[in-house]
C-alpha cells in the first residue's frame, strides 16, 4: 500500500499543506518591499533606454539648431560686408536689433532677408518648407532669434573699439538650444 | 527473518525521507510557472525595446555625424572661397585660399547618394572627386543658392542639404534636414 504512488502522492500534499501553515508565507511588508526593489529596478532601466533614445534624437536636432544660429551670424556678418562694398555706414540696418532672418523670395530671386516681416511674431519659429528653413507662425521645433548690440558705438580707442557684438539663439525643443556669438569690428 | 526486518525498517525509512521532500503541489508550479513567464515576457520585452532604441539611436548619431562633417568641410572651404560659379542647384565652384591648396579649383557636388568634393579641378589634376558622405546615409538634396555676386554686394552661399539613413529597417530610420548660410571672408 504505501509503495502506491497516488498513496504517497496525496500524502505529500497533505504533509506540504501543514508544512506551508507553518511557514506562514510572506508578510505584507515583505511583499511591498520586494515589489519595490522590483519596479525601481525596471524604472530605472526602462529611464536608461528612454533617454539613450531621445539623445540620439537631440544630437540630431541639435545639428540643426547649430547650423542654423551659424547662418544667424554669417548673415549679419555678411549684411556689414555688403553695406562696406555699397559705402554705406558699416553697421547699416544691423545696429540694436533683435528678431528673426527670413527666407524672402522677393529678394534677388531667393535670399535670407535680416528681420525682414519681423516683428517674427507670434515666435520666431523655423519650419523646413521643403526646400528652406522658413518663419513659420505655426509652432515648430526650431526658433531663431538674432539679436545685436553696438558696444562703444564711435569709439577709435584700440582697446575698447566700436564693435557689433551678435549673438543668435536657436532652440531645438523643450531644454535644447544653441547659442551663437561673434564679435563684429569694422576692420578690413 | 532479520534480514527481511532490516529491509523493511530501511524501506520506512525511505518513505520518510521522499515524504520530507515532498515536491510541488500542482497548482503551486503553475503559479510560479506563470509569474516567471510574465517577468521573462516582460523582460524579453524590454530587451527588444532597448535593442531597437539603441538602433535607433545609432542610426541617428550615424547620420548626424556624417551630415556635421558634411556641412562642416563646406562652411570651411566656402569661407576661404572666391570666384563662385554654379553650374547647376546641387554644384558649386570656386576657388579656394586655402593656403595648401595654392589656388587651385575646386568644387562640391551631390553624386549618388553622397557628397562629393573635388579638392583640384584643373585640368591636369587627375585625382578623381571623393565623398565626404558615407554609404549608408542617402543625401537626397544637396542645394546651393548663390546670391550677392553684384560689384556693390557680397556673396552669400546658402546650402541646404536632405539626407536619411540607408538600408536600415523603417521603424529605426531617421532623416534629418540641415540648413546654413556661410558668406566668404575674402571681399
Amino acid at each position: 500500500m504505501q509503495k502506491n504512488p497516488i498513496y504517497n502522492f496525496l500524502k505529500a500534499k497533505s504533509h506540504t499543506r501543514t508544512k506551508l501553515k507553518v511557514c506562514g508565507g510572506f508578510t505584507l511588508l515583505e511583499s511591498m518591499i520586494a515589489i519595490a526593489v522590483f519596479s525601481v529596478g525596471v524604472s530605472t532601466a526602462i529611464m536608461v533606454i528612454t533617454s539613450a533614445i531621445n539623445t540620439g534624437t537631440r544630437t540630431k536636432n541639435k545639428i540643426v539648431a547649430a547650423n542654423l544660429a551659424q547662418e544667424g551670424v554669417e548673415v549679419i556678418r555678411n549684411v556689414r560686408d555688403r553695406n562696406w562694398m555699397a559705402g554705406n555706414a558699416w553697421t547699416d540696418a544691423i545696429a540694436n536689433v533683435s528678431g528673426c532672418i527670413a527666407w524672402d523670395t522677393d529678394n534677388s530671386g531667393g535670399a535670407l532677408t535680416p528681420f525682414a516681416a519681423a516683428p517674427c511674431a507670434p515666435a520666431p519659429n523655423m519650419a523646413f518648407d521643403g526646400s528652406h528653413y522658413v518663419m513659420d507662425t505655426a509652432a515648430s521645433m526650431f526658433t531663431r532669434t538674432v539679436t545685436t548690440v553696438l558696444e562703444n558705438p564711435g569709439s577709435i580707442d584700440p582697446n575698447n573699439p566700436e564693435r557689433l557684438n551678435v549673438t543668435a539663439l536657436a532652440t531645438c525643443g523643450a531644454g535644447c538650444s544653441i547659442t551663437v556669438s561673434e564679435y563684429l569690428y569694422d576692420w578690413k | 527473518m532479520t534480514g527481511s526486518k532490516a529491509m523493511k525498517q530501511e524501506s520506512n525509512k525511505t518513505t520518510k525521507q521522499q515524504n520530507n521532500n515532498a515536491g510541488f503541489t500542482l497548482i503551486e508550479l503553475m503559479v510560479s510557472i506563470s509569474v516567471f513567464s510574465i517577468v521573462v515576457v516582460l523582460m524579453s520585452g524590454m530587451l527588444v525595446t532597448s535593442l531597437r532604441g539603441q538602433e535607433k539611436g545609432f542610426t541617428a548619431q550615424n547620420v548626424a555625424d556624417n551630415i556635421r562633417y558634411a556641412m562642416e568641410v563646406m562652411a570651411k572651404e566656402v569661407r576661404m572661397g572666391s570666384a563662385f560659379t554654379q553650374n547647376n542647384a546641387n554644384e558649386i565652384q570656386f576657388t579656394s585660399n586655402m593656403p595648401h591648396r595654392n589656388g587651385s579649383p575646386i568644387r562640391f557636388f551631390l553624386q549618388g547618394g553622397r557628397v562629393m568634393f573635388d579638392d583640384n579641378i584643373s585640368p591636369g589634376d587627375v585625382v578623381p572627386a571623393e565623398a565626404i558622405t558615407a554609404v549608408n546615409v542617402a543625401v537626397s538634396s544637396l542645394r546651393f543658392d548663390l546670391t550677392g555676386t553684384g560689384a556693390a554686394s557680397h556673396i552669400r552661399l546658402i546650402i541646404v542639404l536632405e539626407a536619411a539613413s540607408a538600408g536600415t529597417a523603417a521603424d529605426v530610420a531617421t532623416s534629418i534636414n540641415v540648413q546654413t548660410t556661410i558668406s566668404p571672408r575674402i571681399l
